[in-house]
C-alpha cells in the first residue's frame, strides 16, 4: 500500500529538486503509514533548512502520519520579526 | 561621543559632554532612560514638553556587521505611553561615525515655523529656515535636500503626515540608495517631530570620529566571527537575500495566523498572490532587485526595489508587514496595489501597518468593501490631502473605529497589532498586551518558539509557558535593540557561542567585563524605565490587556481565542 502525495516547496527549498514547478509542485509515493519525518528524509531536504511542515492546511509534527492524496507544504525556518 | 541639543523654541544647537548617567549605552537603552528621567509623563506628546531623542545603538559605527540601527524616543501620541521605534538605513551609521550618541530635540517652534537641521562632516549642527519645503512629500524633499547638501548625506525627515501631527506618521530615513523609504514607523513619533517644527535632519555620512575601543582587535576578531553566523544561517544568508521579510507570508498564513480582513480570519485564500515567492518572480521577470542593500554595512541585503509592469521603481523595500497591512488585512490580493500604498506611507511619512489597519477597520466598519484596493488608494492619499477623513485615517484604526463607532478594533494601547493573530499563536498575545510599546511585534517575537521545530516546542494554543517566553524574549530584545543589531542579523546571536560574541564585543568597547547577566541587566533596565513612564502616565495593568475580539471571535480555522488570562499577563513583569 502506498499513498500519492502532492508536496510544495517554498522560500529556497526548491534549489533541491532541479525543475520543480511553483505552480503544480511536486507529486511524490510513500509507504502507507508514512511520516512527516519520513517524508523530509525521503525528500532528502537537510533537516535543518525545514522549518515548518502542513498537512492539508494544519501546521504538522514529525510524527504526524500522512494521509493519501495529502497537499503537504514544507517551509524553510523562520526568524525575525 | 557627544549630545547634540537642538531647543526648537530658542532655536540654539549646543554640543554637550554625555552625562555619566548616560555613558556606555545606546540605542532604546539610552532613548528609554532619557524619556523617563526627563520627560513630564503626563505631558502633552505634541508639546514643547515632550523630547524627541535620537540614539544609534551601542555598536552602530563599529566594523560589526548590521548594525545602522537607530533608535527615535519620545512620549507617543499614538499610545500616551513611551516609544521607542527603530529604523535601519544609513542614519544611525552616520551619527555615530561623527561621535554623536544622541540628538536630543527640545521645545517647539511656532506653527509657522519649518526647520532642518544640518549636521557636517565635523560633527557641526546647525539649523537652518525650511519654509520651502513646508507640506513637501518625503520623496520630492530629500531630492531637494540632496541638491542642496549632496548626495553623501544621509536624510531623516517627515511628511505631510507628520506635519500635520497625526498620530500614526512616521519618521523617514534614507536608504543606501538615498531613498526616504526606511521608517520608524511605530507610535506617531512623525508627529512629534512635526509639532517641534523640525521637518528633516540631514547628517553628512563622511564622519571619521566614531567612538574609540578599549580593545578593538578583540572587537574586530569577535565582529569577524560574527559576520560568519550570520552568514552561514540558512535564513539570513540564503532566504532572507531572495525572498525579504515577505518569506513569512506563505508559512504564517499556513499556520492560520495571518490576521486576514481586520482579523475576522486566519488565512487569506489571496495569500499566494501575495507571498514572498511570487513577489521576488516578479520582481525578478520585471527586472526589479531582489538581493538589495538597504542599510549601512549590511551583509544581508533582504532589501529589494520593486518595480512596475514597464520596470518602473515603484517602491523599496516591500515588507512582510506592509504586505500583510495593505494586503490580507483588508483582502487585497493586488502585489502592484500594496506596492504602491507601501510607496504612498513612505511618501507621505505613515506607518504602514497602523494605517493599513485603519483602512482594515473602515472597510470592517462597512465604508468600503474588502478587497478595494482602489478606495485604499484613495484613502490613503486623503491623509496627503489634509481632508478630515484622511486625517482620521492618519491618526490610526482606534481614531478610525471611534469614529465609525466600531468595536471591532486591533489595537493594544491604541496602537495596532501586527502580522501574527494572537490567537493562533498565544504568546503574541502576550506580547501584545505587555509591552511598553502597545500591539508591537518586534519587542517579543514568539513566533518561532510556537511554530518552528515542526510545530513547535510550545503548543500555540495553549496559555503553557507562553508568558515566560514572552517575558524572555521582552527582555532579550530590549538589550538587542540597545545594541542596535538588526532584527536579522540575530541568527548571529542564537546559539550559545554567538550570544558570547556579543559580550565579548560590549567589553571590547568598554572595557569592562561583561556577561550573561549583565545583558538580562540591561534589558531589564529597558523594560523597567518604560514601564516607570507609563506608571506615571496614567498606565495601570488593566492597560495590558487584548480587544474583546480575541478573547470572544474564535479565529478561523483553528477557531481559537485567545486563552492567556488576567492575572498570568499580570505575571509577565513580575521581576
Amino acid at each position: 500500500m502506498t499513498v500519492q502525495l502532492t508536496v510544495k516547496l517554498y522560500g529556497t527549498l526548491d534549489r533541491w529538486f532541479p525543475g520543480y514547478d511553483p505552480n503544480t509542485g511536486c507529486v511524490v509515493h510513500m509507504a502507507a503509514q508514512s511520516t512527516v519525518a519520513d517524508l523530509i528524509d525521503h525528500l532528502g531536504v537537510p533537516p535543518r533548512s525545514v522549518g515548518i511542515v502542513s498537512v492539508n492546511g494544519r501546521a504538522a509534527k514529525k510524527a504526524d502520519v500522512l494521509p493519501d492524496r495529502a497537499l503537504v507544504k514544507v517551509f524553510h525556518p523562520i526568524f525575525g520579526g | 561621543m557627544k549630545f547634540v541639543r537642538v531647543d526648537m523654541s530658542a532655536k540654539t544647537v549646543v554640543d554637550q559632554t554625555v552625562p555619566d548617567a548616560y555613558r556606555g549605552i545606546g540605542g532604546r537603552a539610552l532613548t528609554s532612560s532619557y524619556i523617563n528621567d526627563q520627560v513630564p509623563a503626563t505631558c502633552d506628546p505634541l508639546g514643547p514638553d515632550n523630547v524627541l531623542i535620537f540614539a544609534p545603538g551601542y555598536f552602530s559605527g563599529t566594523p560589526l556587521v548590521n548594525t545602522s540601527r537607530l533608535s527615535v524616543g519620545a512620549k507617543s501620541p499614538l499610545t500616551g505611553g513611551i516609544k521607542e521605534s527603530n529604523v535601519g538605513g544609513t542614519v544611525a551609521a552616520a551619527l555615530a561615525h561623527l561621535g554623536i550618541t544622541a540628538l536630543i530635540v527640545e521645545g517647539r517652534a511656532t506653527a509657522d515655523e519649518c526647520w532642518v537641521l544640518h549636521i557636517d562632516a565635523d560633527g557641526n549642527a546647525a539649523l537652518l529656515d525650511a519654509m520651502d519645503h513646508k507640506g513637501s512629500r518625503t520623496y520630492a524633499l530629500v531630492e531637494k535636500l540632496k541638491a542642496a547638501h549632496g548626495e553623501h548625506s544621509s536624510i531623516t525627515c517627515i511628511g505631510p503626515a507628520g506635519e500635520m501631527q497625526l498620530a500614526a506618521a512616521s519618521i523617514q530615513t534614507t536608504d543606501l540608495d538615498g531613498r526616504p523609504c526606511r521608517a520608524a514607523g511605530r507610535g506617531g513619533l512623525g508627529a512629534v517631530m512635526g509639532a517641534k517644527g523640525l521637518k528633516a535632519i540631514i547628517v553628512s555620512r563622511g564622519g571619521t570620529s566614531a567612538d574609540p575601543m578599549v580593545d578593538a582587535e578583540a572587537f574586530k576578531a569577535a565582529a569577524k566571527e560574527y559576520a560568519k553566523a550570520v552568514k552561514a544561517d540558512a535564513f539570513s544568508g540564503e532566504i532572507l537575500p531572495a525572498l525579504g521579510s515577505a518569506c513569512l507570508v506563505a508559512p504564517i498564513n499556513e499556520a492560520g495566523a495571518l490576521p486576514t480582513r481586520n482579523a475576522r480570519e486566519g488565512q487569506f485564500e489571496g495569500a499566494e498572490q501575495i507571498s514572498g515567492e511570487t513577489m521576488a518572480r516578479i520582481i525578478r521577470e520585471r527586472g526589479g532587485k531582489n538581493v538589495h542593500k538597504g542599510c549601512a554595512q549590511c551583509i544581508i541585503d533582504c532589501s529589494n526595489e520593486f518595480v512596475d509592469p514597464d520596470g518602473r521603481y515603484v517602491t523599496s523595500s516591500l515588507e512582510y508587514e506592509t504586505i500583510w497591512s495593505m494586503g490580507a488585512m483588508i483582502g487585497n490580493s493586488d502585489l502592484d496595489a500594496i506596492a504602491r500604498l507601501d510607496f504612498l506611507c513612505d511618501d507621505i511619512g505613515l506607518d504602514t501597518i497602523s494605517t493599513g489597519v485603519a483602512l482594515a477597520v473602515t472597510m470592517d466598519a462597512g465604508y468600503k468593501p474588502f478587497g478595494d484596493a482602489a478606495a485604499a488608494i484613495r484613502m490613503v492619499e486623503e491623509v496627503a490631502a489634509g481632508s478630515e477623513f484622511g486625517k482620521l485615517i492618519g491618526n490610526g484604526p482606534a481614531a478610525v473605529g471611534k469614529h465609525f463607532n466600531h468595536h471591532r478594533v486591533p489595537v493594544m494601547k491604541n496602537q495596532s497589532m501586527a502580522a501574527y493573530d494572537p490567537r493562533a499563536i498565544q504568546g503574541m498575545a502576550v506580547t501584545y498586551a505587555t509591552s511598553p510599546m502597545g500591539g508591537d511585534h518586534t519587542a517579543g517575537w514568539v513566533v518561532d518558539q510556537n511554530l518552528e521545530a515542526f510545530g513547535g516546542t510550545l503548543d500555540r494554543f495553549s496559555a503553557k509557558g507562553q508568558v515566560e517566553a514572552s517575558r524572555d524574549t521582552q527582555i532579550h530584545m530590549a538589550a538587542v535593540d540597545s545594541v542596535g543589531i538588526c532584527d536579522f542579523a540575530q541568527t548571529g546571536l542564537a546559539t550559545p557561542e554567538g550570544i558570547v560574541t556579543v559580550y565579548r564585543m560590549v567589553a571590547a568597547k568598554s572595557g569592562k567585563p561583561f556577561s550573561e547577566n549583565a545583558w538580562r541587566e540591561l534589558g531589564l533596565r529597558v523594560l523597567k524605565a518604560e514601564r516607570d513612564f507609563n506608571r506615571r502616565a496614567g498606565f495601570t495593568p488593566a492597560d495590558d490587556r487584548l480587544p474583546r475580539m480575541f478573547y470572544e471571535e474564535p479565529l478561523p480555522p483553528h477557531n481559537k481565542v485567545v486563552i492567556i488570562s488576567d492575572a498570568d499577563m499580570e505575571k509577565t513583569f513580575d521581576f
